[in-house]
């Protein structure tokens, strides 16, 4: 496909994109939470596109196809088990976290466990955890892009460009207005990710599988309809992905955002059934693939090697609907990670700043953030799927605090301090040595570390006096929900 | 936490430990879309309906 084309959609896209945010702009306010949390006064529509959108990324159209091209079945039971097990905890976790927002004033995670524990250290700690895991995370989706626009093009668009485009628009959007242009954005961008991949599924289904793509599939290749994960694989990658919505700040950040419990309940059914029907989609192209594009050497080219065959309108829009999920997905990230910079990182080096200056140094890390996250993309570490997550994994380590932090009146700094420290360094180590001991993956080793240390420690040491408090009136969110609106 | 909170809870332990048991024993042999696909595709789809009347029970002092 000519270069062309490809920079003629994303003028086209990007144009649609710079409205909308344009319009936001002009509704924005001063101070940090009308800017990083859209003054908390989101709804239930744009709630639940703008969390679909943040979790479900360019890894979902390159990385799980690849994985769903590579291991069959499996990929989407994966992929299912985060879905369920998202949802459940998102029931239990955004109303204590919106809750908790609304009354300490929280604008992000880090900020929430550093007040519980009452340790700006451990607020400190963790936003470095976030910087640290996040960047290979960002980078996935810019080597997505690269990946997609340098194939599609045949060459034309080289791999550096193509993922260099993407963190310019995102910035643009971020850097803007802040989270309101970010989550009206992603709308746009989640209508985009829908209507792209449904009209692929329909290309497919009439013109590549004229005598039904089910019955061709299970004839070509039942094997990659059979279960064929080990248990530790399973283990190792379902495990951080099922805590992954309470990990990652971009996500949690998005709790705090809501104006009411109606918008509660509408982001999470909105974000069940936007990530059921983007994962079917996703893992019946994996499948599709194998038929159409087979023994490809690289599962990640599974994707960009099928849109290479469909007529050129159509590999432009789904293109384009992948980099709306990639570009939905780093403003996210980078927007918290600079708020996290601002509020938890520079105001420990200077509790006496004013607001106004904490934003500026939040927003000049917007640009340096994606810049890291570009470069580390030229790397092109390993395949997408495992990369992100590797990332998740590394979160592990903060686990047992953020649980305990709502449901544990005992748990103690100290003891989030002694645990999340060793047990990312572990998980870091394991990973980079490529080390497994007893076959087991190096997430679960964070998580048993962490736990361990957590709970022992938590018992020698002394609860901070608002514990108590804080469980009880995150427990009791609907009570305090109500005296709050009166 | 609440005892609904606890079902919910309880709820999800059950499905996982459901579609961890069909992976590794139904689901190895069986190469269909009403195998695994089917069976994949039906556990969010009950979860969406449970998650939305509980939510819906549960919270319903907030949402008139």
């Amino acid at each position: 496909m000519s270069s062309i084309w490809i920079y003629l959609a994303i003028v086209i896209w990007f144009a649609f994109g710079a409205l909308i945010s344009w319009q936001a702009r002009k509704r924005l306010g001063k101070g940090i939470a009308e800017y990083f949390l859209a003054n908390r006064k989101i709804g239930s529509v744009i709630g639940a596109f703008t969390l679909s959108t943040t979790v479900y990324s360019a890894f979902m159209m390159i990385g799980l196809v690849g994985l769903v091209y590579k291991t069959g079945i499996g990929a989407f039971g994966f992929e299912i088990v985060f879905l369920v097990a998202s949802l459940v905890l998102l029931a239990i976790f955004i109303p204590r976290f919106w809750i908790a927002g609304k009354k300490y004033g929280y604008v992000t995670p880090a900020e929430l466990l550093g007040d519980r524990y009452q340790n700006r250290a451990i607020a400190v700690i963790v936003a470095i955890i976030f910087i640290v895991t996040l960047i290979p995370y960002t980078s996935v989706q810019l080597m997505g892009a690269g990946l997609l626009a340098e194939t599609l093009s045949g060459g034309g668009i080289p791999y550096w460009l193509g993922s260099l485009i993407l963190p310019i628009i995102a910035f643009i959007y971020a850097w803007w207005a802040g989270m309101r242009s970010v989550a009206w954005t992603d709308a746009l961008q989640g209508t985009i990710m829908l209507v792209g991949s449904l009209a692929l599924l329909g290309f497919i289904a009439i013109y590549l599988f004229p005598e039904g793509m089910f019955t061709t599939i299970a004839a070509s290749f039942p094997e990659k309809l059979k279960f064929t994960w080990g248990f530790n694989m399973w283990l190792g990658l379902t495990l951080p992905w099922i805590f992954f919505m309470l990990l990652i700040p971009q996500v949690s950040q998005r709790f705090f955002i809501l104006k009411d419990v109606k918008s509660i309940r509408g982001m999470i059914i909105g974000f069940g059934i936007f990530g059921l029907i983007y994962t079917v989609l996703v893992t019946i192209f994996g499948l599709a693939a194998l038929h159409i594009v087979p023994g490809l050497e690289v599962a990640d080219q599974a994707m960009p090697s099928l849109l290479s065959l469909v007529p050129t309108a159509l590999a432009l829009t789904i293109a384009i609907s992948i980099f709306a999920a990639s570009v939905s997905t780093i403003n996210s990230i980078v927007l918290s990670l600079s708020s996290i910079v601002g509020r938890d990182i520079y105001r420990a080096l200077s509790p006496t700043i004013s607001e106004n200056r904490e934003l500026f140094w939040g927003k000049m890390l917007i640009p340096i953030m994606f810049l890291v996250a570009w470069g580390f993309a030229q790397l092109k570490l390993g395949m997408i799927g495992i990369l992100s997550t590797m990332s998740s994994g590394g979160l592990m380590s903060i686990l047992p605090a953020l649980i305990g932090a709502f449901f544990w009146k005992r748990g103690t700094a100290a003891a989030v301090i002694a645990s999340s420290i060793p047990s990312v360094i572990v998980i870091g180590w394991f990973y980079i040595a490529g080390l497994k001991p007893l076959g087991i993956w190096p997430p679960v080793w964070g998580l048993i570390i962490s736990t361990v240390i957590y709970v022992v420690v938590s018992y020698l040491t002394r609860p901070p006096e608002k514990a108590g408090e804080f469980v009880d009136y995150t427990k009791n969110w609907q009570a305090n929900a109500k005296a709050l609106k009166e | 936490m609440k005892a609904r909170e606890l079902q919910l809870i309880l709820a999800l332990v059950v499905l996982i430990i459901l579609t961890f048991v069909m992976s590794f024993t139904v689901l190895k042999d069986t190469a269909t879309f009403g195998g695994g696909f089917l069976f994949f595709l039906l556990v969010p789809v009950a979860t969406i309906i449970y998650i939305a009347i509980y939510m819906t029970k549960s919270w319903k002092e907030h949402l008139k």
